[in-house]
């Protein structure tokens, strides 16, 4: 007879093309299970050697196997709405926009670090990802330790806003190297959630200008004497979508010296954003003198020499930085970031 | 110390707990908790225990995934599954009773690799068949 199996699920799971990880609930310990798609590895926290649960509040993106799968099927979709007439083929593209919301919702607003701190060590939980799943396994955890410890002396009131938790925690005296300590490490954690703010909103801002290439190649597609007004409406709305994502990032990201090439980007971009939107206004009202004074020929070869070289600089300016950000990646992640 | 139970491997100590698998008396040094029992240093290095430890494992090898991946990746470039299909056969049928996870986790992965690789060595026994027959027809039409 096969015994009864030990563990029950905590909300929670990670499910990656390459890796996954997953929080099981022992009898006195929890199971983190984690690992590639061959193998997996098991650590073990016992419930009495559990010193604090860590939620940390930051941006966390989940597998990127997913993000590309959805990237490339946005690509295709729109595409596939550009060469297609029929309303319906508007349905795949308007589903997959809502999932990239709620996925970019998930990543930005609903996120976490969970950790398990110990008297050793500060593990990672790699499966507790999103902030509801977090506080559900953290609840049913609680319970748990409690009863393998025993009650805090006194509870500690959970609190959502920083000026709270600012005001229970008492200021230590300015001359104690702890307290210096202290603040250096505040600091530092500050700078990493600026940073951590900032690249993601440069991602941000290059996944938009490669959707913003796609839209530009698209309106391409088809020989026009001048451009549509929608395509031009569509075009300045991603302008200022990148300038908005742009000015973001910066934003969080002044000061940091390791991050000083993305910043350099960023602002190449914003250049190129002003220029690009006096291109399409100067185009505009040339194709117009143009479309009234020479044929219509001139005005179509005009207009696909620009939109080719717009899509061009775009899908290589999002390229660039999705390279900038990706070498500087490890750096990154390690909290090897410095301020000037 | 004298009158007193002492530790099997220190004579000197006195004795806390009894192994649970091999009855011998323990001081606190030599006492292992392993999964709510008390064992001594010797089963647990012997493994005295009738099989793996599972609250000691921390790494396990999913044989049913490699199986699969084995049985399905290759068929996308047609020619290896000439080669990974019988390692397929050898995983499933080497590796089919030992657990494969500590987490519930079925056999299907076995299953579909099996399926695909039956597929695949079907498909190319075919292809032999149909060359060879081809050849023999051709040869008895040039005599």
């Amino acid at each position: 007879m096969t015994p009864a199996f030990p563990y029950v699920k905590l909300p929670g799971s990670y499910h990656g093309f390459f890796r996954q990880a997953s929080l099981w609930e022992g009898a006195d310990h929890i199971l983190l299970v984690s690992g590639s798609r061959f193998s997996e590895e098991y650590r073990r926290f016992y419930y009495r050697d559990i010193q604090a649960l860590l939620v940390e509040k930051r941006p966390r993106a989940g597998s990127p196997g997913w993000w590309i799968i959805l990237s490339i099927l946005l690509i295709i979709a729109t595409i596939s709405t550009g060469q297609n007439d029929p309303p319906y083929s508007w349905v795949g593209l308007a589903v997959l926009s809502l999932i990239l919301l709620i996925r970019l919702d998930l990543t930005f607003r609903r996120s976490c670090r969970c950790s398990i701190q110990t008297a050793v060590s500060r593990e990672v939980l790699p499966s507790l990802i999103r902030r509801r799943n977090a506080e559900n396994a953290i609840n049913r955890l609680h319970t748990r330790i409690i009863a393998e410890q025993g009650e805090l002396p006194d509870e500690i009131p959970f609190s959502e806003s920083e000026e709270d938790v600012a005001s229970l925690v008492v200021p230590p005296a300015p001359d104690s190297p702890s307290a210096s300590q202290v603040l250096a490490e505040a600091a530092a954690l500050e700078r990493r959630r600026l940073a951590a703010r900032g690249i993601n909103l440069a991602i941000l801002t290059c996944f938009l200008l490669l959707l913003n290439s796609v839209f530009t190649l698209w309106f391409s597609s088809e020989p026009r004497p001048v451009l549509g007004r929608w395509p031009l409406w569509f075009g300045y709305l991603f302008i200022a979508a990148e300038l908005v994502s742009v000015f973001l990032s910066l934003q969080s990201l002044t000061g940091l010296k390791a991050l000083k090439g993305l910043r350099a980007f960023l602002i190449t971009i914003i250049v190129l954003c002003v220029l690009r939107t006096l291109m399409g206004l100067t185009l505009t009202q040339t194709q117009m003198v143009l479309a009234r004074a020479y044929s219509a020929y001139f005005g179509a070869m005009f207009n696909r020499y620009y939109v080719n070289t717009n899509a061009g600089i775009q899908f290589a300016l999002a390229a660039v930085g999705l390279i900038l950000i990706f070498t500087t990646w490890d750096s990154y992640r390690r909290g090897e970031i410095s301020a000037h | 110390m004298e009158g007193e139970a002492t530790c099997f491997e220190h004579a000197g100590k006195r004795a806390v707990a009894v192994c649970n698998k091999c009855g011998r008396f323990l001081c606190a040094l030599c006492e292992v908790e392993v999964a709510g029992q008390i064992w001594c240093p010797s089963c647990l290095v012997s493994r005295n225990t009738g099989g793996p430890i599972q609250a000691l494992e921390n790494r396990r090898t999913l044989f049913d995934s490699i199986a699969l991946a084995l049985a399905v990746l290759p068929a996308l470039f047609v020619y290896p599954a000439i080669l990974t299909g019988p390692a397929v056969f050898y995983l499933a049928i080497r590796y089919w009773k030992r657990p494969s996870s500590i987490i519930p986790r079925s056999k299907w992965r076995f299953v579909v690799a099996l399926l695909f690789a039956s597929a695949e060595l079907g498909m190319f026994a075919l292809v032999i068949f149909a060359f060879f027959q081809l050849r023999s027809s051709s040869g008895t039409v040039q005599k």
